[in-house]
């Protein structure tokens, strides 16, 4: 049971992360460090830097996210990562198929 | 501040490192996730207040960051790794392959020794200055230039060295000589397609488009440090296009001058106005570079940064063309000097292997009637002047042997220059060696020699010399073809000259001297010099060696740096009761005697005195001299004092009062002495005012005249018409240089040219003396007789030569030209009317229509062989023949 549900979990996350990667650059840009921390926040996420920075990477490379390279006082350059046009135009399909599954998945078994 | 362990940054590498295939695995770029990685554990790190960072440290933060860093990943590196980072910004495998190392061979190559090779290769012989435009006119332009090559090199040697950032200078120090090498892609541009087409039929043509090469490798390495700086999290400096448009100024600022030259060079050549012609002069004196006009003397083609600030420019409405003749002129009017009086351009920044110009491939004068400019590779290798005079008798000779060598690798050289004969001289041997052998000059009409001449030397490219009068007491002397490859050529000049009488017991004898050229001196060369007389010789240089035993000879040996003063004129003893030798002319029917005879004149009181002085570069000297002399003469009359620069200056006047006056007027009037200038309108403006009185008398003290900047006929015709006013023009000119208008008004009766016989003060003094009657005037005078006197002393032959040249221009004047060729011709000389030239064969001669004189007949420093022989004949011959008309009266 209690593997079963751990793989449920991390297919979930999968499935969510990249969502709420968008959804967070959808608000305001956000350097690296920033976002980790923001996401590490989330509950049951269960984010780690080993896991953010390749997926950042393969939006990046996907034409979802953008980034820049701004000087910094207090340390090294931070890299800010912000949507594409294309990035906010996927996030919107995504937010309406979440909708449309939920909705789905909620009518599955009776449930209102 | 936080200090990281050499161990501890290792490590963190290496944890980073072993996860790179997994990140490429999952579709990320390996590169940026490691770099991502690496900054935030140093955040973490740095937010953790740590003073030094350790290995246990980078430890501790990767398990709190990811645990699974700290593991050996089981993935195993996908094929396509590779693809995924096709710049490959991370440093080289410790092993390279063959074909790696083939890849950075040739990027090394293509961007940094092509560029630095085409630098070098510019410097040393400029190939694009010679034929197309010149890349490097300043030493600024090879440090800018020089920074391409060692950009390029510092970017390779840090992308291949390193996976570290680059530091952040180097990219502005990238786009600085990105701008220099597009600059110079863009100048060659019009080129490129056909260095393409070189390379691609004949594997030649590189070397113009290296810039080009270079600029793209540039670009390659931009792209890698930008890529690497991403990749590192550090951002690339913005804003460094103001690097390249700061080397871009420093280019333009450095042609601007250049620019800025050309422009007013030809306002200074064609502007309509002639106050915009002289406010263009004025500025080139001021601002111009010297160079870019000495370069258009040459003809050299336009410079690559007239391209570049074409825009500028309204070329249709004038079209850009100088010719060299146009920039000589202004040349002289700018900075007073004759162009083939300075090093030709381009040489300030030779060398390298180099002492002498060698640009200028192709000598357009060949055969010409002008010196012009240098060539490159020929010099005077070796000068002896060897004298025998006789001050009794009143005669100098002077054999002068040169020999001209050509380094030039492949061009055959023609050895041209303009000699001054000392004051009444004349060539009367001209000797030339082929293959070791001596042969003598064939003297004939001047169209003559000179017709000859440019058929075996310019057509058949054989050995001929040629000497022709260039003015008075001066011949131009020409020789073809100097060899290439150290070839020499040697030749000799006799020159028949008259001792200058200073006064009945002292004569001068004064050097030739070369005034112009086309050659170098070699570093070497020292003029070996040998003068015998059987007087005394009052001034003996004090460098020199004196021998007064047997002959008085003088020896010595004069490096040709010492320059022209290093021959000062020397001061000869003479008898005053050996006043009249004789000669014989054995060589007119019937046989004379030519006697010659010194005599004095004082001029009375003379009227007008007009003094036109130069007041460009080389006129201060005499400017100086004159107001010196003015203001301690005695002297009075009627003065009036002209300086011409860019206009008139009438400097003083004097209304029968005394001459020291004048020198008031002279200090509020003084002239800047800058440049050259046209002397014709002050000359008229004196010749006018003088001539309106009999006796007057302009003198013109001057620099060198290298060009004549107005119609000189003006003043020929006052020349020619003003006998009846008695008026004459004394030249007096201040240096040993070119002299054009001299030429023009040589063989007229009105125009005298005032020898140099000492310092510029003494001979101003002579003239004033003489001029107002404070000292004699002395001359000699030859007289040719056929009625057998051979009372007194016999001489050499030398005199009746001078009389001969006496009698060759009272001829000229007489319009007696066929009489005169015949007489120069009969007594090997080189008049006016006739020249002396050499050829190789005797077939050359036989197609001239010349023959060369017999050697027995020529002039010689020993005792001329059969003088003595032909002086007893001759004297046998005179007496029978007067004994016979004695016996038919």
């Amino acid at each position: 049971m209690s593997d079963f549900f751990d793989n449920w979990v991390v297919q979930m996350r999968k499935g969510v992360l990249e969502l709420c990667i968008l959804r967070t650059l959808a608000l305001r840009e956000r350097y690296g460090y920033e976002l980790v921390k923001e996401l590490s926040q989330v509950p049951g996420m269960g984010l780690t830097e080993g896991t953010l920075y390749p997926l950042m990477s393969r939006l990046r490379l996907a034409g979802l996210v953008t980034t820049r390279l701004e000087e910094s006082t207090s340390g090294p350059a931070r890299k800010y990562y912000s949507l594409t046009p294309e990035g906010l135009r996927t996030l919107e399909t995504m937010n309406v198929f979440l909708e449309t599954l939920e909705r789905s998945t909620r009518q599955v078994g009776g449930q209102p | 501040m936080t200090t990281w362990t050499p161990t501890a940054r290792a490590a963190l590498q290496l944890s980073l490192d072993r996860h790179r295939a997994r990140f490429a695995a999952d579709g990320a770029e390996a590169d940026e996730v490691v770099a991502d990685l690496r900054d935030h554990v140093e955040r973490e790190a740095a937010s953790l207040n740590l003073s030094v960072v350790t290995e246990s440290d980078v430890r501790r933060i990767l398990a709190q960051v990811d645990p699974s860093l700290l593991e050996i990943p089981t993935i195993p590196t996908p094929i396509s790794t590779a693809q995924s980072q096709p710049q490959a910004p991370s440093p080289p495998a410790e092993g390279r392959s063959g074909k790696s190392w083939l890849w950075l061979i040739l990027r090394a190559f293509l961007g940094v020794l092509l560029p630095l090779g085409t630098l070098i290769l510019e410097w040393v012989e400029r190939p694009s200055a010679s034929e197309l435009l010149d890349p490097i006119p300043t030493p600024f332009h090879i440090l800018l230039i020089a920074l391409v090559p060692v950009t390029n090199a510092l970017g390779l040697w840090f992308l291949e060295r390193s996976a570290q950032p680059l530091p952040r200078w180097f990219a502005w120090m990238l786009s600085a000589s990105l701008g220099i090498s597009g600059a110079y892609a863009v100048t060659y541009a019009p080129i490129t397609p056909l260095a393409a087409f070189g390379i691609l039929l004949y594997g030649v043509g590189l070397i113009p488009l290296a810039p080009l090469i270079a600029w793209i490798f540039g670009l390659r390495i931009r792209s890698a440090c930008r890529k690497r700086a991403q990749a590192n999290s550090i951002v690339w400096p913005r804003h460094t296009w103001t690097a390249a448009a700061g080397a871009l100024l420093i280019l333009a600022v450095l042609a601007l001058p250049e620019f800025f030259t050309a422009r007013a060079l030809r306002d200074a050549i064609d502007a309509e106005e002639p106050s915009d012609r002289r406010t263009a002069l004025r500025w080139l004196r001021k601002w111009g570079t010297e160079e870019t006009v000495l370069r258009a003397c040459y003809g050299t083609r336009r410079q690559m940064w007239d391209n570049a600030l074409d825009p500028f420019e309204n070329r249709k409405a004038r079209p850009f063309t100088v010719t060299a003749e146009a920039a000589r002129s202004v040349y002289f009017q700018v900075t007073g000097r004759a162009f083939n009086e300075v090093r030709p351009p381009l040489g300030s920044l030779r060398g390298v292997g180099r002492q002498i110009f060698e640009d200028f491939e192709w000598d357009r004068s060949v055969g010409g009637e002008a010196v012009a400019g240098h060539v490159s590779g020929l010099s005077l290798q070796s000068s002896r002047l060897d004298v025998t005079s006789n001050a009794d008798d009143g005669w100098g000779y002077t054999e002068w042997i040169l020999e001209f060598r050509n380094d030039h690798a492949s061009r055959q050289r023609e050895a041209r220059a303009e000699i001054q004969l000392p004051p009444g001289g004349v060539v009367s041997r001209l000797t030339l060696w082929v293959y070791g052998e001596e042969r003598e000059a064939a003297f004939a009409g001047r169209g003559e020699v000179r017709a000859a001449y440019q058929q075996v030397a310019v057509a058949q490219r054989r050995d001929p010399v040629l000497v022709t009068t260039s003015g008075p007491d001066r011949v131009l002397m020409q020789c073809f073809p100097v060899p290439p490859k150290g070839g020499t050529m040697k030749v000799r000049l006799g020159i028949t000259a008259p001792l200058t009488p200073l006064g009945a017991q002292e004569v001068a004898f004064v050097w030739p001297r070369i005034v112009e050229r086309n050659f170098a001196f070699a570093e070497a060369l020292k003029h070996l010099v040998w003068l015998e007389s059987p007087q005394k010789i009052l001034n003996p240089p004090s460098a020199w060696g004196w021998n007064s035993t047997g002959t008085n000879h003088l020896t010595a040996t004069i490096p040709f740096h010492w320059g022209p003063h290093a021959f000062p004129t020397l001061k000869l003893q003479r008898k005053a009761d050996a006043t009249s030798p004789w000669s014989i002319d054995d060589r007119s029917t019937p046989h004379a005697t030519v006697r010659q005879a010194i005599s004095s004149v004082t001029n009375p009181s003379r009227g007008r005195l007009a003094v036109v002085v130069d007041g460009g570069r080389d006129g201060r000297d005499g400017w100086e001299a004159l107001r010196q002399y003015l203001a301690s003469t005695p002297a009075r009359g009627e003065l009036r004092l002209w300086a011409y620069e860019d206009g008139i200056r009438d400097a003083a006047t004097i209304n029968e009062g005394p001459f020291k006056a004048a020198v008031e007027q002279m200090e509020r009037n003084t002239p800047k002495f800058e440049g050259g200038h046209d002397p014709l309108p002050a000359l008229e403006a004196a010749w006018d005012w003088a001539s309106q009185q009999a006796g007057g008398t302009v003198l013109w003290i001057h620099g060198n005249v290298p060009v004549l900047l107005g119609d000189p006929q003006s003043m020929t015709q006052r020349l020619q018409r003003g006998e009846a006013t008695g008026a004459r023009l004394v030249d007096l000119q201040l240096t040993a240089g070119p002299h054009v208008a001299a030429k023009e008004w040589s063989s007229q009766s009105l125009y005298e040219s005032l020898p140099r016989l000492g310092t510029l003060d003494d001979d101003l003094k002579r003239f004033f003396d003489t001029w107002s009657g404070l000292a004699p005037e002395w001359h000699w005078r030859r007289e040719r007789s056929e009625n057998g006197n051979t009372n007194g002393p016999t001489a050499s032959r030398h005199l009746v030569r001078l009389w001969a040249r006496d009698q060759i221009n009272q001829l000229r004047q007489q319009r007696k030209t066929a009489e005169a060729v015949a007489l120069a011709g009969l007594w090997q000389l080189v008049t006016p009317v006739s020249g002396a030239v050499v050829l190789e064969t005797k077939a050359q001669y036989k197609a001239a229509g010349l023959t060369p004189v017999d050697p027995l007949t020529t002039p010689a420093i020993v005792p001329e062989p059969e003088t003595w022989a032909l002086m007893i004949v001759g004297t046998a011959a005179l007496a029978l023949w007067h004994r016979r008309q004695k016996r038919r009266h």
